[in-house]
C-alpha cells in the first residue's frame, strides 16, 4: 500500500511537470498558432540556467539569480519568436514554422551544452531533505514544484480563459488581420505570449533541476507533453492539465509491470485515446458550427 | 524580395548556429582553433607533425597514426580524448617517436548515435596508412561496424567492455576487463559483505542484460540468488523515482547490484536510494567512482556504497602523480580534473605504441601482431596483459566511498578471465 | 477635416495592377459607396485603406493624417473601423468576448494598458441602443457559434460602432441576409452617418447603394471609372456600360 502511494505521489508531480510543459504547448498553439517542438529544449535550458547561476557562477543572491533567469527568459522568448515565428507568418507551407522550432531545439540544447557544462550536474534544492509521512517520503523540493506549478497553471488558466489579455492573445493567433483591425498589434502581442511561455517553462526548469538533474535528457518531457495534451483533449488547457497528470500516473503505475518499456505503455495509451475518442478526455470547447 | 532575403537570411543564421554549435567545447579553450572537422584538425596535426619531423630530422621512418572517431568531439569525452592522446604523441614524439617514425593523430567526430559512429568508423578505416583506431564506449555501436572491422583488418581499441566484441571481431581489443570479469567481482563484493539475495539493477542494453546475467548466475554458483532483475532505459527516462522504489520494494533482497553510467541514471538513483532511506548494501560498477560523481550527488548519498573501480583514482601512486602532472602541466589540457576516462584513452595509446615497438612496424599488420605479445606493461589505470578474450587489463580495485567523500581503493585484485 | 482621404494609390501584384490611381475623400457623416465587377479592386482598395496591403503609390489620410506607412493596427487607433464579407470572430469564446475585443479603442487608451485589462467604459452602457437599431437580442454569455450568419453580420458592425470609430469600412453588409435583417443593417449605417462617422461601403445590392450612399466611386480593372452621386453615377455611360447594364 505505501508503495501504491508513493507512486501515485510520484505519478501526480511528474505528471504537473507534463502538465505544465502541456500548458505552454498550448498557450503558444492558440496564441500564436504554432506547435512548438523545442519545448522540452526551453525546460532543460532552465535547468542548465539554474546550475550556472547557483554552481558554476556561484552567486549568492536569489533575487539577482531570479532577475537574471528573467531577462534571460525574456531575450530567448524574443528571439525564439523573432526567429521560429515572424519570419513564417505568411508562409505558403505552414509546416515551416514546426521544422524551425525543431532546428531551434537542437540550438538551444547545443548552446546549452557548448557554453554551460556537457556533464550532467546536480544542484542543489531550495531546501535539501524530505518529510516521511507514514511509509512514504516526500523530499521538500516537490512541495516548491507542486506550488509553482500549481501556481502557473492557475494563472495561466485565468490569463487565457477570464482575462482581457487571454483573449487578445487569441485573437492574435486566430485572425491576424482582424486582430489587427482591432487595434491588437499582433506581432508584438504573440512576443509577448512567447516571452510568457519560455519563462513559465524555463522557471519549471530551474526546479526541477535538483529533482531530475542538469542534462540534456530533460527535453524528453516534451514528447510526454505531447502525450499529454493528446489524451487529455487537444486544444483544451484543462485538458492539457488533466491530461498530464493522468500521463504522470501511467507511467508511474507502469512500473508495477514493466521498468524498461514505460514509453511504450504510455505511448500505446495514446494510441488508444486516438483511435477510440480522438477528442480526448475534455474536448476542445469549439461546438459543431451551424449547417 | 524584402521576404525571400529575409528567409535567408534566417536560414543561414541558423545553420552558423548548428555549425558553431559543432565545434569543439568552449572549455577547451583552445582559442580561435576550435574545430571538429577532421581535415582541420588533421591539418593541424600535420602541420604539428611536420613541424616535429623539421626539428627531428631522425623521425623519417613509417608513422604510427592513429585515429580517434569514439564519440562526438563537441562532448567532452570527445574533447577530452583529442587533448590527451595529442598531449600523449607530443611526449613520445620528443622522446624519439616509435621505430622511427612519428606518432600521427586523426580525429573523427563520432557523433551521438549508432549511424553517426558507423559513418565515422568507415572513415577511420579508411585513412590512408591508419595503424590503429581508438572507437567507442557503446558496445552495441561496436557490435553494429564488426564486418567493417574484420574486412579492413585493422586494431580497434574500444573503450566498451562487452565480451561479445570479441566473438564479433578479432581486430576489436579493449584496455579495460570485460562485463563477465568485473560482473563476477561485483557479485563476489556482496557476498562478502553478507548479501546473499539481491536486486539487479542496470540499462538495457546488450551490456547491462549481460552483466546482470553474469552477476545473476554467479551468485546461484556460491549458492546464492539475484531478487529481481530491473532494467531501465537510461536513454529516454528522466525520473527513476517508480523504479527505484520498485528496486527498493522487491521482496526478501537485501541489497542492490547496481550497473548504471555516472550520468542522470546513476546520479538520479544513488540521490534516490539516499532519500529514500534505503539501507542494505549498494555495489556499483566502476562508473560511479569517481570524484567528480561523489562532488554531484553528495557525500551523503554516496558514502558507504561498494564496488570496484578501474583506475586508482585517489591512490597517490608513482602513475596517478605522473600522468596528473603531465596533464596540468600542459597547456592544451584544459579541464580542472583528470578522470579515468583520461587515463584509459593514454593507457590505449601506450598500449599501441608498446604493440608496435614489441613487433617492431608502425603498420596495422605489426600492431595486431604486438599486441598479441604485451605482458606485464604498467599503464596508468593498471598492468596490462593479453588475454583471449581481448582484453588487457590484469587488476582492477576494490572501491569504497568514504563518509567524508573520499574513495578508497585497495590493493589490485586480479582480474579473473 | 475630411475623415479619409485617398489619393492616388495603386497596387501591383506580379505585374498585374490591381488597383491604379484611385482617389475619393469621405466626409464625416458621409456614406461613399465603392462599387465595380468582380475583380474590380474594391476589397483590395479596403485592404489598402487599413493597411493590410501596403500601397505602392499614393498616399492615405486619416483625419487629415498621412497613414500611408503605419501599420493596420496604428490604423485601427487612429479611429478606422472594418467589417469583413464573413464576419471574423473569436472562436471558442463568448458573445461579450468578442465585443469586448476592439472596444478599448473607444477610450483611445495605449495598447499596454488595455492589454492589462483597463477599461475606461462599459461598452454594455452603450451597445443596448445599438443592439435595438439592429434589431438584435443575443445572450451574451452563449458561444459566439451559436448565433446565425445574419446575427454575426450586425453583430460585426455593432462592434465596429462600439470602438467609436471616425471611420468605419464596410465589406458587402447585405450578403446572406433577408430583407429584413438588410433593414437593420441599413439603419446601423445610417445612426454611424449621423453620430458622424464616415461609412466607405462596398456591395452589389444597386438598390442598397443608390439609396443610402450619399456619393458613390466605381472601379473597373482596378481603376475609378466613374465618381458622383447615385443619380450621376447610374446614368454615366462607362457605368453602365461596364457594371450597371440596360435597362
Amino acid at each position: 500500500m505505501a508503495l501504491f502511494f508513493q507512486q501515485t505521489l510520484t505519478g501526480v508531480s511528474v505528471g504537473l511537470v507534463y502538465a505544465t510543459v502541456a500548458m505552454g504547448l498550448m498557450l503558444l498553439l492558440r496564441a500564436a498558432g504554432v506547435m512548438n517542438f523545442a519545448q522540452g529544449n526551453l525546460l532543460a535550458m532552465g535547468a542548465y540556467l539554474s546550475f550556472l547561476f547557483m554552481e558554476k557562477l556561484q552567486l549568492s543572491s536569489g533575487l539577482l539569480m531570479v532577475i537574471l533567469a528573467l531577462a534571460v527568459f525574456v531575450a530567448v522568448g524574443c528571439v525564439f519568436c523573432s526567429v521560429c515565428f515572424l519570419p513564417f507568418k505568411h508562409a505558403k507551407w505552414p509546416q515551416a514554422m514546426m521544422i524551425c522550432t525543431i532546428g531551434a531545439g537542437t540550438v538551444i540544447q547545443e548552446c546549452c551544452l557548448l557554453f554551460i557544462t556537457a556533464e550532467t550536474r546536480s544542484v542543489r534544492p531550495i531546501l535539501a531533505g524530505s518529510l516521511s509521512v507514514g511509509g512514504f517520503v516526500i523530499p521538500y523540493q516537490y512541495f516548491f514544484i507542486f506550488g509553482a506549478m500549481l501556481f502557473m497553471m492557475t494563472g495561466l488558466f485565468f490569463l487565457f480563459e477570464k482575462m482581457y489579455c487571454g483573449r487578445v492573445m487569441s485573437a492574435a493567433a486566430q485572425n491576424k488581420y482582424a486582430a489587427d483591425l482591432l487595434g491588437i498589434p499582433t506581432n508584438l502581442t504573440t512576443m509577448v505570449t512567447f516571452c510568457i511561455v519560455v519563462c513559465m517553462v524555463g522557471f519549471s526548469g530551474w526546479l526541477l533541476a535538483p529533482v531530475y538533474r542538469v542534462s540534456a535528457s530533460l527535453s524528453n518531457f516534451q514528447a510526454r507533453a505531447f502525450a499529454s495534451v493528446v489524451i487529455g483533449g487537444f486544444g483544451s488547457l484543462k485538458g492539457a492539465i488533466i491530461g498530464g497528470i493522468l500521463v504522470g500516473l501511467i507511467e508511474a503505475y507502469s512500473t508495477y509491470f514493466t521498468t524498461t518499456y514505460k514509453d511504450v505503455v504510455v505511448f500505446g495509451c495514446l494510441l488508444l485515446v486516438l483511435a477510440f475518442c480522438p477528442q480526448g478526455i475534455i474536448p476542445s470547447g469549439t461546438k459543431k458550427e451551424k449547417a | 524580395m524584402k521576404k525571400r532575403f529575409l528567409a535567408v537570411s534566417v536560414s543561414l543564421m541558423l545553420a552558423l548556429g548548428l555549425t558553431g554549435c559543432g565545434q569543439g567545447a568552449k572549455d577547451s579553450g583552445q582559442g580561435g582553433n576550435d574545430s571538429t572537422q577532421a581535415t582541420t584538425d588533421q591539418a593541424q596535426t600535420e602541420a604539428a607533425g611536420s613541424q616535429e619531423q623539421t626539428e627531428k630530422a631522425e623521425l623519417n621512418g613509417a608513422p604510427l597514426k592513429i585515429v580517434y572517431c569514439g564519440t562526438s568531439l563537441s562532448q567532452e569525452n570527445g574533447d577530452r580524448a583529442k587533448q590527451v592522446l595529442e598531449i600523449a604523441a607530443k611526449e613520445c614524439n620528443a622522446a624519439g617517436g616509435v621505430n622511427g617514425g612519428e606518432v600521427v593523430i586523426e580525429l573523427i567526430d563520432g557523433g551521438n548515435d549508432q549511424q553517426a559512429y558507423i559513418d565515422a568508423v568507415l572513415k577511420a578505416l579508411e585513412v590512408e596508412g591508419v595503424s590503429a583506431v581508438i572507437g567507442t564506449f557503446y558496445s552495441q555501436y561496436a557490435l553494429a561496424c564488426a564486418d567493417y572491422v574484420n574486412e579492413a583488418q585493422i586494431p580497434v581499441f574500444n573503450v566498451a567492455t562487452n565480451f561479445e566484441m570479441a566473438n564479433a571481431s578479432d581486430y576489436y581489443f579493449t584496455n579495460r576487463c570485460v562485463d563477465t570479469a568485473f560482473s563476477n567481482t561485483m557479485a563476489q563484493i556482496a557476498i562478502d559483505n553478507g548479501v546473499k539475495n539481491p536486486v539487479t539493477l542496470f540499462y538495457n542494453t546488450s551490456n547491462g542484460y549481460n552483466d546482470s546475467a553474469f552477476m545473476k548466475a554467479y551468485m546461484e554458483d556460491k549458492g546464492f540468488s539475484v531478487a529481481e532483475e530491473i532494467a531501465f532505459d537510461n536513454t529516454t527516462t528522466t525520473d527513476y523515482t517508480s523504479i527505484v522504489m520498485q528496486a527498493m520494494n522487491v521482496a526478501d533482497s537485501d541489497g542492490i547490484l547496481l550497473h548504471a553510467t555516472a550520468n542522470t541514471d546513476g546520479q538520479s538513483i544513488i540521490a534516490l536510494l539516499h532519500q529514500y532511506g534505503y539501507a542494505h548494501p549498494i555495489i556499483s560498477n566502476s562508473n560511479l567512482f569517481s570524484d567528480s560523481f561523489v562532488k554531484n550527488v553528495g557525500v551523503d548519498a554516496c558514502a558507504g556504497m561498494i564496488g570496484f573501480a578501474e583506475y586508482t583514482t585517489t591512490q597517490e601512486n608513482e602513475a596517478n602523480k605522473a600522468f596528473q602532472e603531465l596533464m596540468f602541466n600542459n597547456s592544451s589540457f584544459s579541464y580542472d580534473t583528470v578522470s579515468w576516462i583520461d587515463a584509459s584513452f593514454y593507457d590505449d595509446f601506450s598500449l599501441i605504441v608498446e604493440a608496435a615497438r614489441l613487433a617492431g612496424g608502425n603498420d596495422k599488420d605489426s600492431i595486431l601482431d604486438g599486441l598479441t605479445k604485451i605482458k606485464g606493461y604498467d599503464g596508468i589505470m593498471t598492468s596490462y596483459s593479453y588475454h583471449e578474450d581481448h582484453s588487457y587489463a590484469d587488476y582492477i580495485y576494490l572501491a569504497v566511498v568514504q563518509e567524508d567523500g573520499t574513495i578508497e581503493v585497495s590493493d589490485a585484485v586480479e582480474v579473473t578471465h | 477635416m475630411s475623415c479619409l482621404r485617398v489619393e492616388e494609390i495603386g497596387i501591383t501584384f506580379g505585374g498585374l495592377a490591381a488597383v491604379s490611381d484611385v482617389s475619393f475623400t469621405v466626409e464625416p457623416g458621409e456614406i461613399m459607396g465603392l462599387i465595380g465587377p468582380n475583380g474590380a479592386g474594391k476589397t483590395t482598395t479596403l485592404n489598402l485603406i487599413s493597411g493590410l496591403y501596403e500601397a505602392d503609390r499614393g498616399r492615405v489620410y486619416l483625419n487629415d493624417q498621412d497613414v500611408t506607412k503605419k501599420t493596420a493596427y496604428e490604423r485601427a487607433r487612429l479611429g478606422l473601423g472594418r467589417t469583413f464579407q464573413t464576419p471574423h470572430m473569436l472562436t471558442r469564446s463568448t458573445v461579450s468576448d468578442n465585443m469586448k475585443l476592439g472596444t478599448d479603442l473607444a477610450d483611445q487608451m495605449g495598447f499596454l494598458k488595455s492589454f492589462l485589462g483597463f477599461k475606461g467604459h462599459n461598452f454594455l452602457d452603450e451597445v443596448d441602443g445599438l443592439m435595438e437599431i439592429a434589431d438584435l437580442k443575443v445572450d451574451w454569455k452563449a458561444d459566439i457559434s451559436s448565433l446565425a450568419y445574419g446575427q454575426l453580420k450586425r453583430l460585426e458592425i455593432v462592434r465596429g460602432l462600439l470602438a467609436h470609430p471616425k471611420t468605419l469600412l464596410i465589406d458587402e453588409p447585405a450578403a446572406g441576409l433577408n430583407a429584413k435583417e438588410l433593414e437593420k443593417s441599413v439603419a446601423l449605417m445610417r445612426h454611424a452617418a449621423r453620430e458622424g462617422v464616415g461609412i466607405v461601403l462596398i456591395e452589389h445590392k444597386m438598390d442598397m447603394i443608390m439609396n443610402v450612399c450619399d456619393h458613390i466611386v466605381v472601379l473597373n480593372f482596378g481603376k475609378m471609372i466613374a465618381h458622383g452621386t447615385p443619380d450621376e453615377v447610374s446614368a454615366d455611360e462607362a457605368v453602365i456600360e461596364a457594371y450597371l447594364g440596360r435597362k
